[in-house]
Formats: C-alpha cells, structure tokens, sequence
C-alpha cells in the first residue's frame, strides 16, 4: 500500500519571526498512501510547519516539493489546487452555515457540474457519518461533530495529501476510534495520505506508519511507533530529562 | 411559514405596485421622495452586499460620487445619451473599484473601513480642485433624459428593482454562499482552493457598479451636484438604513431605506441637527431591535431569527 516515492518533501524548512526561529532545519518527507505523524511538545513547531506547508506562511529557508514539484512560493489556494489541503486546530468550519453547504464550498473551485458537486457532497458526508446533520447549522453541532464536518471540508477536494492539525482534540475515546477509522478508510479507499499533528499519542502510535518528532523547532527524532516509543531523545523531550 | 413561492408573489406584487405607484408620482416633491427612496434602496442593498463579506465599505459614498460626476459630464458637458452616461458610471466605479480593491482588501475588519472611508474624502476633495466638474460649487445642469422628463421616478424605481433583483440572486447563487463562507471563515475558503482575495475585488467591483449607477440616477434627479454631497456621510447614512432595516436578509436595507427616507424629511427641520437623527436611528437600532425592522416581522410571523451579515463588526 505504501510506495517509497515521497509525495511530500521537505528539505531544510526554516521559518523565523523577527528574532524568534520557530522552525530551523528541518527536513522530512510523507510517502504516498501513508500516515506520518508530525509531534512534539507545545511550542515545537508543528502548526508554524503545517502553515508553511500549506502556504499560509512563506519560508524563510528552505525547499517544499510536492510530486516532484517546487511548492515553496505557491499561496495556500494554489497549494490545494495541487492536492495538499490542511484542517485547522480552531476556527475550522462555516459555523453559520449548514453543514450542506461547509461541505459544498470545498467543491466550487475544483468541480464544475452542479450534480457532480451534489453528489461530491452526499459521498463526503456518508464517509464522516454526516448524512443525517447535512441540513444543520455547523456552529450548533455537537464538538466531534465539528471536528468531523473540518476534515469533511478538506476531504470534499479530494487531496492527495490531508493534513489534520489536532484533528481528535476533544473527542472522546469512542469518537476517536471512529476519527481513526475513517482516517484508514481514507487512506485505504482514496489512496489519501495524511500528515498529523496531534497530542494523543495513544492514537497517534495506533494509526501512524511513521512519525517525525519536533522539540524547540528541530528535528529530534524520526521512526515507526515502536522506534519513537522506545527513544530515549523523545522520552527526555516529553517527560523535561535529559537523554 | 412563508413558503418560497409565497415571497416570490409577495415581491412580485410589491414592486408593481412600486412601478405603478411612481407613475402617479408626477415632478413635484412627492417625485423627488419616490426618487430619494429608490436611490436609497439600491445604496443600502450595494453597501449590504459587501457586508456579505464582512466589510463595511465606506467607499461606496466615492463611488456614488464618482458615478454621479462621470454621468454629468457625459449628459451635461459632453451632451451625451442618458444610457450612455449610465453605463459610464456604472464603468467607471466598477474599474475604479477594481484597482482600490485589489490594492485594499488584502486588509479586513477596521483597516478596511478606515483605507474606504480615506478613499471617499480623497475623491470629495480632488473635486473641489478640478475646475471642469465646477470645484467646491459643483456641477449644475444634469437633467433627466427628455424621453422621461414626466416619468424620470418610474425609470428610477424600474432600474432599481432589477438591480436590487440581480444582487438578490448574486446573493442566493454559488458566489453569494462563497462571499459568506468568506465572512464567516476566509483562511479556511483559501484552503478549498478559492482565491478569496480576487473573490472579495469582485464583490466590490459588483457592488461598485451597481454604486455608479446610484450616483448617475442621483445627479439628474437632483439636477445639481457638488463634493459635500458624496462625503463619508453618505455611507453613514446608508449604514443607518441596513441597521434599522435589519442585515439578515436584503428585505432589510429595502425597508430601512424607506422608513428612513421618509421619517428624514422630518428630521430636515432640525438643521444642522440633521445628523443626530442618523446617529439617534443607529444606536436605537442597535440597541432595540438587533435583527432591525426585517428581525420584527420575522418574529411576528413565527420565524426563526437569521445569521445577521456583518458578524464582523
């Protein structure tokens, strides 16, 4: 399932805000049809990654290609236009609008046909367990509800890569076994990999394939599950001791 | 509950009884107040659809004035056709627009205010300078097209009802959902690929136009023109018209605009006062009745309030 090809490369990424250095050096890639998790302590520097990744931020060194592709200068519109759509920790849906229609604006830029979009719509809701709220206001829907309808709007463009900034925040143990399971099903049915960030490192090591470890902007650690688990650099990060 | 095909008979009938009632207006003041209200109407429902966005868009005062000022001198100095001078207006605003939104909607919320309400007072005093348009005493001679002489209100009220009618359905259409969504969440509408800087140019180049087109019907209603009559006030007063009307939905502006309209030839008296009238209407409508007068009728007939536009502000 997985391919070696990378589908999203990062090569020294640095990104500075007047004298503070967020993010420095750092470099890793996401393989095709595969589910990297992107963690660290607070402040490591995982959401200032997402947003240059996605093309909210510019960089300030550094190269993103995606397929092969320099994406380093594209603006986060064109970035999607690509196949890379991001979630958003917070503020991560219409919550004035229906859910029908959260869903429906991820469509107009990509498909033209009014039934085509329609139909886009149904089959993105029916992955999230959305059918039954479609005609709902977003802002009144219960907590993993919202969560649900932010991947749906990022999963509406079909992408190849969906990047989800704490998608399972909040979410109880039962909405996070179902948050996963629609995770894989994407993965699996969409050839959809995903990149997250994310602070339940029970699900995390569940889910993904690999994960790339942040502390203080820098790489710390890359590896599958068990290799992180067991790393002593990442124990020391996470628990303040020294390796 | 009001079905659909309900309001739209409702809105039919209403706006023949509008066409048929200016009919009877003749050329004396109750002409003038058919006007005023007309005009006022599509300046409201122009502001509101950028408020569909988020923005308050205090320029509209300098496109009103830049429409108006275009279609004099196209009728008054050149002795072009009335159509041609509304076109013009309506071109020129919109192009205008064009240029000041790209540069300016990359900022929101009180910035954007702040850089449209600058762009107003530039505009008014740039035509205190130019001598041609008549500088501080303004233009005079701006007269209704002949053909219309008699029936110069109908003509007003029937561009203005289709006016009103295509912003109603902009606002119904996909543009209208992506303008809203861009209200309600822009970094997320860019994520879905929408470029949501172009996308709010165009809302403004739209409710630009439609702004030139006031500005033309404005000038040779009242025949005479000068800069006091396109300051920031202006966008004051057609903010006090959607307030009171109510923002939820463009029965709100419609409404305001006439009860405001009509209930101002009062305030008239007041004299330099005047203003306090517009202010007073703000801050009672803010106040008392947040859904405006459109929020009261919806109560009265049992329906749900509705998202109000300008969440931002």
């Amino acid at each position: 399932m997985i391919t070696t090809q990378p589908l999203l490369k990062v090569d020294h990424l640095s990104r500075r805000f007047g004298g503070l250095t967020a993010v420095s050096d750092l470099s890793f890639e996401v393989n095709q049809g595969e589910i990297l998790g992107l963690i660290g302590p607070n402040g490591a520097g995982k959401s200032t990654t997402f947003n240059c990744v996605s093309g909210f931020y510019p960089l300030s060194e550094g190269r993103i290609t995606f397929l092969g592709e320099d994406i380093s200068k594209l603006n986060t519109a064109q970035v999607c236009h690509k196949g890379l759509v991001r979630t958003f920790q917070h503020d991560s849906l219409l919550s004035d609008m229906t859910v029908y229609d959260n869903i429906l604006i991820a469509t107009f830029s990509l498909i033209r046909s009014k039934s085509e979009r329609e139909r886009r719509v149904q089959e993105t809701a029916a992955i999230l367990n959305l059918t039954d709220h479609l005609k709902e206001i977003a802002g009144n829907l219960p907590h993993g509800l919202q969560r649900m309808v932010s991947i749906a709007i990022a999963f509406a463009t079909r992408p190849k890569l969906l990047c989800l900034d704490e998608p399972l925040t909040g979410l109880n143990q039962t909405e996070v076994g179902g948050a996963l399971a629609i995770f894989r099903r994407i993965r699996d049915e969409f050839t959809t990999s995903i990149l997250l960030v994310e602070h339940n490192m029970k699900a995390v090591m569940e889910i993904c394939d690999r994960i790339v470890v942040l502390d203080h902007g820098v790489f710390l650690a890359a590896g599958s599950p068990q290799d992180i688990k067991q790393n002593p650099a990442v124990i020391a990060a996470y628990l303040g001791k020294r390796a | 509950m009001v079905s659909a095909k309900t309001s739209v008979v409702s809105v039919l009938a209403l706006s023949l009884i509008a066409l048929i009632a200016s009919l009877f207006a003749g050329t004396g003041f109750a002409a003038s107040l058919v006007i005023w209200v007309a005009i006022n109407i599509l300046l409201a429902a122009s502001f509101r659809f950028v408020q569909l966005i988020g923005e308050l868009n205090f320029a509209l005062a300098g496109f009103v004035g830049l429409g108006a000022y275009i279609s004099g001198i196209c009728t008054a100095k050149l002795g072009l056709p009335f159509a041609i001078a509304l076109m013009g207006a309506a071109v020129a605003a919109t192009l205008l627009s064009l240029i000041v939104g790209f540069i300016t909607l990359r900022t929101k919320g009180p910035y954007f205010m702040l850089i449209s309400f600058a762009f107003t007072e530039v505009l008014r005093m740039i035509y205190t300078q130019i001598e041609y348009i008549g500088g501080n005493s303004g233009m005079i001679g701006i007269f209704p097209p002949a053909l219309f002489t008699d029936y110069y209100p109908t003509l007003v009220v029937a561009i203005v009802l289709v006016l009103v009618l295509v912003l109603y359905k902009l606002e119904q259409s996909d543009l209208g959902k992506v303008l809203v969504a861009i209200r309600n969440n822009d970094a997320l509408v860019q994520t879905v690929g929408i470029n949501v800087h172009l996308t709010k140019v165009l809302c403004l180049a739209i409710s630009s136009f439609v702004a030139g087109i006031g500005g033309a019907l404005l000038a040779h209603a009242n025949n005479v023109i000068s800069p006091g009559d396109f300051s920031f006030l202006l966008a004051v007063y057609t903010l006090a018209y959607i307030k009171v009307g109510g923002e939820s939905h463009i029965a709100g502006p419609i409404l305001g605009a006439a009860v405001l309209t009509l209930l101002a030839q009062v305030a008239m008296g007041f004299g330099p006062y005047e203003h306090i009238f517009y202010g007073s209407a703000i801050v009672i409508a803010v106040l008392l009745m947040p859904d405006g007068l459109v929020g009261i009728i919806r109560k009265s007939l049992g329906l749900a309030p509705r998202a109000q536009v300008a969440a931002r502000h």
